[in-house]
C-alpha cells in the first residue's frame, strides 16, 4: 500500500517517515537470481502502452528492469484514477499470479523500457527443478502481501476513526 | 495519461518567476515593518491597518489561494532567510517537537485570539510587540531547523487555519520557497497542498489525526466566542478565557457527537466545520469591517454590499465543501493502492537487466 507517502515522494527521506520499501527476495544470492533468470522472458514496452490491463487474466509475474510505468487500480471519476509510480526494479502482477483471477490494475508505460516475465507455467517448471528457490519466492511474495494487508488494516482503522 | 488530482509542487508549472516572488517578499516585509511602526507611533492607524484591513482578508486568502500567502508571508520570509543566505544550522526536529509542534501552534492560536479581546484589539504597542515576537521566533526557527520545520510547517499559529481552510484551494500556487525540498516534515502542505490535510486526517497515528480533528472541532466555537463573549473592562482575563473555553467545548462536543451519530468519515465533518467557521467569521466580521473602513474614509458602505458579500462567501463555502468531499475517493484510492515491491539493490537490478534473451536460454 502506498499510504500517505505516495503523495509525498520527497527527494530525500523525511525525518519522521518510516522506510516502507518492500524488498523482494532480499536474501537471495547472485547465483540464485541467475537460476531464476533461466525461467523468465524479456519483454520490451513503449511509452503509452498498457503492459497489464485491469480485467485481463494473464497469470504472470513481472520485474521491471528498465523504464518507468504507472499503475492505476481504478479509472476513477472523470478518468482520473490514482496513479502509482512503478520504477525500475519493481515487482508487479503478484495478486493475479497467486489467485489466477482478473488483473486488479492497469499498468501503463510512461517511458520506453523492458521487463522480465515469469509465466505461471514457467514458475511450475521452476518449482519442479528448483523447489527451494520456488518456495523462497512464494514465501517472500506472501510476506509482501501480508505486510500490505496489515498496512491496509491500519489505514482503514484510521479512516473509520 | 490524465493528470493526478494530487500534484506535488515539483509537478506544478512555475507560473511566476522566482525574482517576482523575491520582490513580493521584500514588499511583504516592508508592509510588516510599516504596520509595526504605525502600531507604536500611531496606534489607531496601525490597529486599523492590521485588524481592519489585513486580518479580515487572510481567511479568504487561505481559502482561495493559500499558497500565495505562504510564498509571501513575512514570517515565512524571515524563516527562510537563514537558508537563503546559508547560515541555517539545518538541524532535524527533535522528537518532542515533531510530535507537538502543531499542538504548540494550535495552543498559541487559542491563547492569542481571546487575548485580542483583552489587549491586542485596542493596544497598538502590545500588538506591535506580539508581531515582532512572532517574526523573531520564525527567524530563530529558520536559524536552527532545516526547511520550514522551525516555524511555517510546525508551530506557526496560523498554520492550523491554513491547513484547514487550504485543503482544496481554488487557485493552487506553487511553493516558491523550498529549493530544493529537504523533506523536513511529514505530510508537508507546501509539497502537496491538495493531499496534506487528508493525509494528516487519515494518518495511522491517532494522535496526529486527533490534533487536527480537535482544531477543526473547536474552530467555529472560537469564532462564535470571539464575537459574542462579553469582554468589557470590568471582567477579568480568567473569566473571559473561561467563557471562551465553554463555547469551545460546546463546539467540540457537537463535533464529536456528529462523528459518532452521522456514520460518515471524519473528513466530511471537518470540512463542514471548516466551511461553517469561514461563513461565521464573515457573518460577524463583514459588517464590522464595513463600519470600520467606512468610518475611516468617511463614507457609508451600504448594507446590501455586505449581504451580497456574505452570500457570495456562503456560496463559495458550499462549493468548497463539495470539491473537498469529492476528492476523498481518489485520495483513498491512491492511499490504498499497492506500492510495488522491488528487488533489493542496484547490483541485483543490473544482473536482471543483463539477463540473456530467451533464444539463448537452455
Amino acid at each position: 500500500m502506498g499510504g500517505a507517502s505516495s503523495f509525498f515522494p520527497y527527494p530525500v527521506p523525511s525525518g519522521d517517515e518510516r522506510p516502507d520499501d518492500l524488498i523482494f527476495m532480499p536474501e537471495r544470492s547472485p547465483a540464485q537470481w541467475d537460476r531464476l533468470l533461466a525461467f523468465v522472458e524479456r519483454r520490451g514496452f513503449h511509452a503509452g502502452e498498457d503492459v497489464i490491463k485491469r480485467g485481463d487474466t494473464d497469470r504472470a509475474l513481472y520485474i521491471v528492469v528498465e523504464g518507468n510505468l504507472e499503475a492505476r487500480v481504478t479509472e476513477g471519476r472523470a478518468g482520473k484514477g490514482a496513479a502509482v509510480p512503478v520504477p525500475p526494479g519493481s515487482v508487479i502482477g503478484e495478486i493475479g499470479f497467486f489467485d489466477g483471477m482478473a488483473r486488479s490494475a492497469t499498468v501503463t508505460a510512461v517511458t520506453d523500457g523492458a521487463m522480465l516475465r515469469l509465466s505461471f507455467e514457467a514458475f511450475q517448471a521452476l518449482a519442479e527443478s528448483e523447489p527451494d528457490l520456488a518456495q523462497a519466492m512464494l514465501f517472500d511474495l506472501g510476506r509482501i502481501l501480508a505486510i500490505r494487508l496489515r498496512q491496509t488494516d491500519e489505514f482503514i482503522r484510521g479512516w473509520i476513526g | 495519461m490524465p493528470p493526478s488530482p494530487f500534484p506535488t509542487y515539483l509537478q506544478m508549472r512555475e507560473r511566476v518567476p522566482p525574482r517576482v516572488w523575491s520582490a513580493a517578499r521584500v514588499v511583504g516585509l516592508l508592509v510588516a515593518a510599516a504596520v509595526i511602526a504605525a502600531l507604536f507611533v500611531d496606534p489607531p492607524l496601525g490597529l486599523f491597518l492590521f485588524w481592519g484591513l489585513i486580518v479580515p482578508a487572510l481567511p479568504l486568502l487561505f481559502f482561495l489561494a493559500p499558497g500565495l500567502w505562504r510564498n509571501v508571508c513575512p514570517m515565512a520570509t524571515l524563516n527562510q532567510t537563514p537558508r537563503l543566505f546559508g547560515f541555517t544550522r539545518a538541524l532535524t526536529m527533535p522528537k518532542w517537537f515533531r510530535e507537538y509542534g502543531f499542538v504548540i501552534g494550535v495552543a498559541l492560536f487559542l491563547v492569542i485570539v481571546p487575548a485580542r479581546r483583552i489587549i491586542f484589539d485596542d493596544n497598538g504597542p502590545a500588538l506591535g510587540l506580539l508581531i515582532v515576537v512572532c517574526l523573531a521566533a520564525a527567524f530563530a526557527g529558520g536559524v536552527l531547523l532545516k526547511g520550514k520545520s522551525g516555524w511555517c510547517s510546525t508551530m506557526c499559529p496560523l498554520l492550523p487555519v491554513q491547513r484547514l481552510y487550504g485543503q482544496t484551494p481554488f487557485l493552487t500556487v506553487r511553493n516558491a520557497h523550498c529549493r530544493p525540498c529537504v523533506g523536513c516534515v511529514k505530510n508537508c502542505y507546501d509539497f502537496n497542498p491538495a493531499a496534506a490535510y487528508m493525509a494528516d486526517l487519515y494518518d495511522t497515528d491517532p494522535h496526529r489525526s486527533g490534533y487536527r480533528k480537535f482544531f477543526a472541532a473547536v474552530f467555529p466555537g472560537l469564532i462564535i466566542a470571539f464575537y459574542t463573549v462579553d469582554a468589557s473592562l470590568t471582567r477579568t482575563a480568567l473569566a473571559i478565557y473561561a467563557q471562551f473555553a465553554s463555547v469551545l467545548l460546546l463546539s467540540a462536543g457537537l463535533f464529536y457527537a456528529l462523528t459518532i451519530f452521522l456514520k460518515v468519515t471524519a473528513i466530511k465533518i471537518t470540512t463542514v466545520y471548516a466551511a461553517a467557521a469561514l461563513v461565521l467569521y464573515y457573518w460577524f466580521s463583514l459588517p464590522l469591517t464595513a463600519d470600520r473602513v467606512g468610518g475611516t474614509f468617511g463614507v457609508s458602505i451600504p448594507m446590501e454590499i455586505v449581504w451580497v458579500s456574505q452570500g457570495a462567501i456562503a456560496a463559495l463555502a458550499t462549493l468548497w465543501i463539495l470539491r473537498t468531499i469529492r476528492k476523498e475517493t481518489p485520495y483513498v484510492e491512491q492511499a490504498i493502492a499497492p506500492k510495488p515491491a522491488r528487488v533489493a539493490s542496484g547490483e541485483t537490478l543490473a544482473r536482471l537487466r543483463a539477463a540473456p534473451e530467451p533464444a539463448s536460454r537452455p
